[in-house]
């Protein structure tokens, strides 16, 4: 087992290792840039693992305008000011060492440690508070705040996981391009939003993980059959996604459908393809098992304990019912709104929303790049949607007699359209419960794989002379977005 | 083979052009000097919370003055044309009062107003608005207490301005993080654009 683990690792082509260490390297740097408590929903992530590390129990789920941190975590909160700065950009966290006085009577007092709820994340799935509590537990320091850069770390090893998975998935999808991996590799690695999110105690780095690890699991699987180890793979990234974050299930369809096709492929052989699934389907079942078990026995909570818990008083409103006034919802979240449809959005949000929150917006949505940076940002990918689009046209009329680009393709989009469905089901639910949608870019990064595949066969459509000058300019522009990103965190928090 | 040659030239000029580009675009916009705050009451301009006349200054009580300020920025208002002279007082525990100078030919919004530098933090502090005119000059807040920036006395660049930085950065951070974040944040940015050229230029060659 360890001899194969070290012949995978060895295999690991050292432009992966490459992506791995910037993003970790830019994991780091984010994760000294922004003051604690400032990502967004960071007091409710560190007020989870606390939680678990302390008690061993789950946090309570108290409305949704309800917080009850631990003595320790809401008195550093006030001495730091998080709730003051936090949206209101005239305000800055203490910048001296008199200013910060309170934070150090704090970390004396040796106040309870004992949460009671976790806010906005107490509906989450365990598993990367599990992680977090363990590195919580084994920190030399007993103090909260290098507790939290402790976890930071930890955020920043898992965005450099997902960085490594997300070469594998285009090196599946493109074998004999390697310019094209690093392209699209180091595109992703210096994602802004990405980055910020790899600097901050949040359980999406676990889930980015997840999704890249799904995303080269069923590439492969498509390409090569299921064998064994990638149906481990697959079992093993649904698990930490399904047991890390609910908008992991957006990616299921997408997983479903490969498997689907493969098993289609593979049906004069089906008995001998199933019992290749069984490790993977073990690696999947157990823990997610497990995780229903302890549930129902040790932490004794129901298995829909995810659901948001309805704030007392009026409902909000205006109120939306019907399926097809919800599918018009979900469809104009992303979509022009079609002839005959209510308009429930305004403007168009894929410009306006959600284009603008991929370049990036930082901290509590509170501070990004001006304007014109969204504009050209905007240009930008349309661009490259139209270069890899007409490549991709090329592509599949060269292949037409041997269509194998088509599954992938069609999985890809079925990916993306899962996490779409996800994201406007959220979205839709938050309406209903706590009034206006809050979009984020960061909602969209299961799909970090895919971005980088765009770009891969962007470069790669305008072949080997053209192309890796594009992808040069490319791998540029995206490290100028992402230290441009990291200067406005400075200018927000320290000047 | 001359052609391969050719391409691997063209890559390197792109990659090299590019990024020395953006080095350019970065050094030339930290050379760009402004009045960098040194603190905040944390007060927001949301509503009038007094009227300054002659002889009637509005003030806050309890206020922290942050080392080396020397401009204190409060929103105000006023009908007058032209709008009266204001200054700001800072009265520091012990008695001793720091007058500013008078700021005349003001616009409504938020107004720098000088007061004399102090090496250390004050705190406990009386901050007021004074006016020398007869129609009110309205000074913003939110209740009952003044919204205060306070600033450096002098524009600085981001190069002058890393040693402060560099303070800042590691302020309610934790006892691990010191006066070495800033360097390895900007040593870390630049490994990791190495990195990722000679990954471009590699990646390339190894087709």
């Amino acid at each position: 087992m360890r001899r194969r683990l070290g012949g995978a690792l060895a295999r690991v082509p050292w432009i992966a290792w490459a992506c791995a260490a910037v993003a970790l390297l830019n994991g780091v740097v984010w994760s000294l840039l922004q003051p604690p408590f400032q990502p967004p929903d960071e007091v409710a992530h560190v007020a989870y693992v606390q939680r678990i590390a302390e008690t061993g129990r789950l946090p309570e789920r108290l409305p949704n305008d309800f917080e009850m941190f631990s003595p320790e975590q809401t008195q550093l909160m006030l001495a730091l000011r998080v709730v003051q700065v936090r949206g209101v950009l005239g305000n800055v966290p203490p910048l001296s060492a008199g200013q910060t006085a309170g934070v150090r009577k704090v970390e004396a007092a040796k106040l309870s440690r004992t949460p009671v709820d976790a806010g906005t994340a107490s509906g989450n799935p365990p598993l990367y508070y599990l992680l977090g509590a363990a590195v919580y537990r084994i920190s030399p320091s007993t103090t909260l705040l290098n507790r939290i850069f402790l976890l930071r770390l930890m955020s920043a090893l898992m965005s450099a996981l997902t960085a490594l998975l997300v070469v594998l998935f285009v090196r599946e999808l493109m074998p004999s391009a390697p310019w094209a991996w690093a392209a699209g590799g180091l595109a992703a690695a210096f994602q802004p939003t990405f980055g910020a999110i790899s600097g901050a105690v949040n359980a999406d780095s676990l889930l980015f993980v997840a999704c890249a690890g799904a995303l080269l699991a069923t590439a492969r699987i498509l390409r090569r059959g299921l064998g064994r180890g990638d149906g481990v793979l697959l079992g093993t990234s649904c698990a930490v996604g399904v047991l890390t974050k609910p908008l992991f299930y957006g990616l299921v369809p997408g997983v479903a459908l490969g498997l689907a096709i493969v098993l289609w492929r593979s049906r004069r052989e089906l008995v001998a393809t199933l019992r290749r699934a069984v490790p993977g389907a073990a690696c999947f079942v157990a823990p997610v098992a497990l995780w229903l078990l302890a549930l129902h026995t040790f932490w004794q909570r129901p298995a829909d304990h995810v659901k948001d818990v309805p704030v007392p008083g009026p409902a909000p409103a205006p109120p939306l019912h019907g399926l097809g006034t919800k599918l018009t919802f979900m469809w104009e979240l992303f979509l022009p709104r079609l002839p005959g449809m209510t308009d429930h959005q305004p403007g168009y949000p894929l410009r306006d929303v959600w284009v603008r929150e991929w370049t990036g917006h930082f901290g509590q949505l509170d501070y990004g790049f001006p304007q014109w940076v969204y504009d050209w940002s905007g240009r930008a990918l349309l661009a490259l949607g139209a270069i890899a689009l007409v490549g991709l046209v090329a592509r599949a009329w060269r292949a037409r007699r041997a269509p194998s680009w088509g599954a992938p393709l069609l999985v890809c989009l079925v990916f993306a359209a899962g996490v779409a469905f996800a994201i406007g089901w959220s979205q839709w639910s938050a309406v209903q419960v706590s009034g206006p949608p809050f979009e984020q870019g960061r909602y969209l990064l299961p799909l970090l794989g895919l971005y980088a595949a765009l770009v891969a066969v962007c470069v790669r459509a305008l072949g080997r002379r053209w192309g890796p000058l594009l992808g040069a300019v490319i791998v540029v522009a995206s490290i100028g977005l992402s230290v441009y990103a990291q200067m406005l965190t400075i200018v927000r928090y320290a000047t | 083979m001359a052609a391969l040659d050719r391409h691997r030239v063209a890559l390197w000029a792109v990659l090299g052009l590019c990024l020395a580009g953006l080095a350019a675009t970065f050094l030339v916009a930290l050379g760009a000097s402004e009045v960098r705050r040194t603190g905040t009451n944390m007060v927001p301009a949301w509503e009038r919370v007094g009227q300054a006349t002659a002889g009637h200054p509005v003030c806050s009580l309890d206020e922290r003055l942050p080392a080396g300020s020397g401009f204190v920025a409060i929103q105000l208002e006023t009908d007058a044309h032209p709008a009266p002279p204001v200054r700001a007082r800072v009265g520091l525990p012990g008695g001793r009062m720091l007058r500013g100078a008078y700021v005349r030919g003001w616009r409504k919004g938020t107004v720098r107003l000088p007061i004399p530098a102090q090496a250390h933090e004050a705190v406990g502090i009386v901050l007021c608005v004074e006016s020398r005119g007869h129609r009110p000059v309205d000074v913003w807040g939110a209740n009952g207490v003044i919204g205060a920036q306070y600033y450096e006395p002098r524009a600085s660049s981001w190069y002058g301005f890393l040693g402060s930085l560099g303070d800042r950065l590691h302020q309610g951070r934790g006892s691990w993080i010191g006066g070495w974040a800033l360097p390895l944040c900007i040593a870390f940015v630049l490994l990791a654009a190495a990195v990722a050229a000679a990954t471009v230029v590699r990646a390339d060659r190894a087709t």
